[in-house]
């Protein structure tokens, strides 16, 4: 089926589209910036991939607005919290434990769970958190709801930096082909 | 040898993967239902077919490499039933001849239209009863001698909520259609509209200075990254316009829609539809109820292939599907001399050409000629002066016209072919080829506002098969017998003076309006691409062939859609905007019966 | 934008090393190496120039007629250079010889009637009282049983007869003034007998393949050098800003006052993209 779609497409399964649709029409009126991250921020850029959540990030702030926003799906209490990464940092060729960190909750619309990051960072084993994860999104049209979602380049900065090659190449290909395909520059 | 192979039946076979058949492709196979698509034609490779270091103009724009060889099949025409028909030979050159081939392969006639897109307004869906009573029935038939005309079986209103189903899907632009279109009150269109030109500013700012409502003309493009309801999506387009002008060449982004790039890919994402290409369809076999029991299509090596299903869903660009049911012996076929029949009957032209023009000159207006958008976007357009949306009192014609301009020309180099089809003397020599001086580059750019009025039915007009020719494979040709009315020019030489009007404002020099025009623009076969009508919805079976749900009155398991099923039409969009709701009723009509089978009206 | 401060000592260029890597996985060939592009290219351009200026079809009478024939539509001048400069006469041979001489895409199946008769006409025993439409466009006009090249023979031999018959000597040995004239007279349907074809409709053909030739793309033959977008000010194939002109479509669209960016052909543009 994959070899079947045309490579300007984006796919993303239409159960996704209605959840967040949803999701927009509680955050309508919202001041807060959200972005959509993780696989399907990156099915949103062409990338073939099939998401099996929606990971938003945004600010501590926002997270605290999106939890308001949000209170008839009945999310769990938003919190700090540290999750250790089931796959590890590839530093000089040696593994490392990686940690994401932020102002966390989880909830469903649905049946499609939704992961809310504000003020996300990351730390490779003790040696400090990085920076806020911040970046200028690009914009995707969800039906008629504007949405921003995490650029490719910024994505594969983090791959990079993260050591999993596999996923660089993989993004590297998708940027290559899509800067083809479009004509444009997109890093 | 040749043999034939018989298929499994499905719930639903679709015929042709064109705008209409890829709604009800996706809407059946998402509800659980096993379909079938067949389509004619190839699935274009897009990394192959369109890419823009590839972009063959010649190949494209005049040998139409993307649409349906004439060898194959084509049609005749002719102006009255007392003339031969000749066929159709050969494309026209250029763009004021529409004699541009039907579509070939997955995404059909939409691989190549412009994309203009404009909803029809509710005068539009109840012509005859809304003229009848507002000006009389004597009135009507003074405008419009013979005319044929009848009210769609369902109001504006009934449709919108179609409209806004099927704007969402495809990825219409804009923002509303003024004040004049109602059912934009809490609603726009999904994407916001590509950037205006210089021209279409100077037409806005004109036009609201004479209290015209001017709006943004919608079209189907993404201008922005947009994915739709069915999860399919695309970037944004990127402005390189080859995609529109004479040759209306495909958009290698998908960012102009087709089914192939909306529809089709979560059709085939929920693996209960399969889609079959290189499938000819050319018979629909029937049992003695009159439902259809099968389509017959050949395939690659010419075997005949039968391919049962509960439903057949009939998305057959245009009079093929005229074609398709009178080769078969479905419907009633309509006699011109006793007016009886529906099948046929009722066709018009979409779009008349330029009958009387208002042109100016705006010196130093920017925007250059050659840079593009797409699906002509970059145009303001007005309402007012279109429909009945004003008084017709004391007139002697029907509707009116939808003065539109700032439209990104687009279309590669050959935007000669607008006068390639009609050279003349004047175009050999030094002179001429100094007036293409920079023709791109230009300092004084030409408005023309071309305030044409709409084509009804009339009763002398219709399809019927050719007793002279046939197609490769024996069948005959759709014979079309159509000409053009006064009701056209009796606008045009009204609204004319008008459009002069605007052009002033705008600040052009040199305005000048054509002479009066006295007949038809008659004698003048083209423009089929846009043909409406010949197998019309309506209320009465007597003169539709299909009901309000797209459903057959007499073959109760076909349903089907496209401008062949439309009842009137007029001037505010090329075509393609109103069949998509007419694919959503069809695909509702459809799960409708496949739950309780029968007539649904 | 740092979002992992790895400790300086394990810092690696793992972006680098990736991209090195990729391997062509997908649909779409990505040449990886600059050299091999321009090589292949090098050697596509040079077979292209034998391609396009070398004739398949039209015989040594029929180009001179047809290298006149053009250049008298356009002409070289003040404005720049005409047809013959740019080539347009392979470009026609090149289509003769090719998909549109030989009506490829065309419906030519019987019975053949001409357009514009009025009165009454039988075709398979059935009567015709109106005769035939006039199409005024030269695309379905075309009603002849025989191939565009052949169209092209028969009315190139019968222009060259009338030339002689009405003004003395062959088409390329008349005046400037004449020549005008002779494609004007055939436009009118003034030639009297022209080989059961109608003057109006190779006038047409002549027209319109003149101008294509010189003004699509070099690949097609014509157009050489691409002196007809110099003159129009097209840009051809340049999509986006492939050239490194800071040719910006977006704001050209919208911009107050043009800008003249230079041409290029198909083949340049794959030169740089390489195709697909």
């Amino acid at each position: 089926m994959e070899q079947q779609l045309s490579p300007i497409l984006i796919i993303i399964p239409p159960q996704y589209v209605s959840a967040l649709l949803k999701l927009h029409e509680k955050l309508e009126d919202k001041s807060k910036e959200w972005a959509l991250s993780g696989d399907l921020g990156e099915a949103l850029n062409g990338v073939r991939i099939k998401p099996d959540c929606v990971e938003i990030v945004t600010s501590k702030d926002g997270a605290e607005q999106i939890h308001e926003a949000v209170k008839e799906f009945r999310p769990e209490p938003i919190a700090y919290r540290v999750q250790r990464l089931t796959r590890n940092a590839l530093v000089g060729n040696v593994e490392q434990p990686l940690y994401a960190g932020s102002h966390y909750f989880e909830f469903q619309i649905d049946g499609i769970k939704i992961k809310v990051n504000g003020d996300l960072q990351f730390k490779v084993n003790d040696w400090g958190w990085g920076d806020k994860f911040e970046f200028t999104p690009v914009w995707v049209y969800i039906v008629n709801k504007k949405t921003a979602v995490v650029p490719l380049h910024v994505k594969l900065e983090l791959y990079q930096n993260l050591g999993w090659s596999d996923k660089v190449e993989k993004l590297n290909l998708v940027i290559t082909n899509r800067e083809r395909l479009f004509h444009q520059r997109v890093r | 040898m040749s043999q034939i192979i018989n298929h499994p039946s499905v719930d639903v076979v679709v015929l042709g993967m064109g705008v209409v058949g890829g709604t009800v492709a996706v809407e059946l196979s998402k509800a659980g239902y096993k379909v079938v698509g067949l389509e004619r034609g190839p699935h274009w490779e897009f990394a192959t077919d369109f890419f823009y270091t590839k972009f063959d103009e010649w190949g494209i724009g005049f040998m139409r490499k993307f649409d349906i060889s004439l060898a194959i099949t084509s049609s005749t025409l002719r102006n009255n039933s007392s003339q031969f028909a000749l066929p159709i030979r050969r494309n026209t050159i250029g763009y004021s001849g529409q004699i541009i081939s039907e579509g070939w392969g997955v995404g059909g006639m939409a691989q190549h239209y412009g994309g203009v897109m404009g909803r029809y307004g509710p005068w539009v869906y109840q012509v005859y009863s809304d003229t009848a009573s507002k000006y009389g029935l004597g009135f009507l038939n003074a405008a419009v001698p013979h005319q044929d005309i009848i009210d769609w079986p369902m109001t504006y209103d009934d449709y919108t909520p179609y409209y806004e189903q099927w704007e969402k899907m495809w990825g219409v632009c804009g923002t509303n259609e003024g004040p004049l279109l109602s059912g934009f009150d809490n609603y726009s269109y999904p994407l916001p509209p590509a950037p205006t030109t210089p021209v279409g500013t100077a037409f806005k700012n004109a036009t609201e200075a004479l209290g015209y409502s001017p709006f943004p003309g919608p079209h189907a493009l993404a201008t922005q990254s947009f994915v739709n309801p069915y999860g399919v999506g695309v970037q944004e387009c990127i402005y390189e316009g080859w995609c529109a002008g004479p040759c209306n060449y495909t958009c290698e982004v998908g960012a102009k829609a087709n089914s192939d790039f909306r529809t089709i890919p979560a059709a085939l994402g929920t693996g209960n539809f399969e889609l079959r290409i290189n499938s000819y369809i050319f018979r629909l076999d029937t049992d003695s109820s009159g439902n259809i029991i099968a389509a017959r299509y050949y395939d690659e090596q010419g075997n005949v292939n039968v391919q049962p299903g509960t439903v057949f869903f009939n998305g057959l660009w245009g009079f093929n599907i005229v074609k398709l049911m009178m080769n078969s012996g479905v419907g009633n076929n309509y006699d011109p001399v006793s007016s009886t029949g529906s099948l046929g009957r009722g066709i018009a032209m979409g779009v008349p050409p330029p009958v009387r023009t208002a042109t100016g000159i705006l010196d130093n207006i920017g925007g250059n000629s050659y840079t593009c958008g797409s699906g002509y976007g970059g145009a303001y357009a007005i309402r007012d002066l279109c429909d009945d949306n004003f008084d017709h009192t004391g007139l002697n014609f029907i509707g009116g016209a939808y003065p539109e301009a700032g439209f990104y020309p687009g279309g590669g180099p050959n935007n000669f072919a607008f006068f390639a089809d009609q050279p003349t003397p004047a175009m050999i020599g030094s002179t001429f080829k100094a007036s293409l001086k920079n023709v791109f580059l230009p300092t004084k750019t030409l408005v023309a506002l071309a305030p044409s009025g709409v084509s009804p039915p009339v009763t002398d007009w219709y399809i019927d098969l050719d007793p002279h020719y046939t197609d490769q494979y024996g069948d005959p040709l759709p014979r079309l017998t159509i000409d053009w009315t006064m009701n056209e020019v009796n606008c045009a030489n009204y609204l004319a003076p008008k459009c002069a009007d605007i052009l002033t404002k705008m600040g052009a020099s040199n305005v000048q309006v054509s002479p009066e025009i006295t007949t038809p623009v008659s004698h003048n076969p083209a423009w089929q691409a846009h043909m409406r009508g010949g197998a019309r919805i309506g209320s009465d079976s007597a003169t539709s062939v299909f009901n309000k749900w797209q459903q057959c009155w007499t073959s109760q398991n076909l349903f089907a859609a496209g401008e062949i099923c439309k009842p009137m039409g007029d001037n505010t969009t090329a075509g393609t905007h109103p069949i998509g709701p007419m694919s959503y009723v069809a695909a509702e009509g459809i799960k409708n019966y496949l739950k309780t089978p029968g007539p649904l009206v | 934008m740092l979002f992992l401060p790895i400790s300086r000592r394990a810092f690696i260029k793992i972006g680098a090393a990736a991209a090195i890597g990729v391997g062509i996985a997908s649909a779409i060939e990505i040449p990886i190496l600059e050299q091999q592009i321009s090589a292949k290219n090098n050697q596509k351009q040079s077979i292209q120039s034998q391609v396009q200026q070398t004739f398949i079809t039209l015989g040594s009478t029929e180009q001179t007629e047809v290298e006149a024939l053009v250049e008298t539509i356009i002409p070289s001048d003040n404005n720049g250079a005409g047809a013959k400069e740019a080539g347009v006469i392979f470009f026609i041979d090149h289509q003769l010889a090719g998909e549109y001489g030989n009506n490829a895409r065309m419906y030519m199946k019987g019975p053949f009637v001409s357009a514009g008769q009025s009165g009454s006409i039988t075709v398979d025993e059935i009567t015709y009282s109106g005769g035939t439409a006039s199409q005024i466009f030269s695309g379905p006009q075309y009603q002849y049983n025989m191939p565009l090249r052949e169209f092209w023979r028969t009315g190139l031999a019968a222009l060259e007869t009338y030339s002689n018959s009405a003004y003395g000597s062959n088409f390329e040995n008349l005046n400037s003034i004449q020549k005008t004239q002779v494609l004007t007279d055939l436009y009118n349907n003034k030639p009297t007998s022209f080989s059961n074809i109608l003057p109006k409709d190779f006038f047409d053909e002549l027209m319109f393949m003149a101008w294509s030739g010189f003004l699509m793309d070099p690949v097609y033959g014509g157009n050489n050098g691409m002196v007809g977008w110099s003159l129009t000010g097209f840009t051809g194939a340049d999509l986006g800003d492939s050239f490194n002109n800071g040719r910006n479509v977006m704001k050209l669209m919208v911009a107050s006052s043009p800008t003249r960016y230079p041409p290029h052909s198909l083949g340049e543009l794959q030169k740089v993209l390489g195709s697909m």
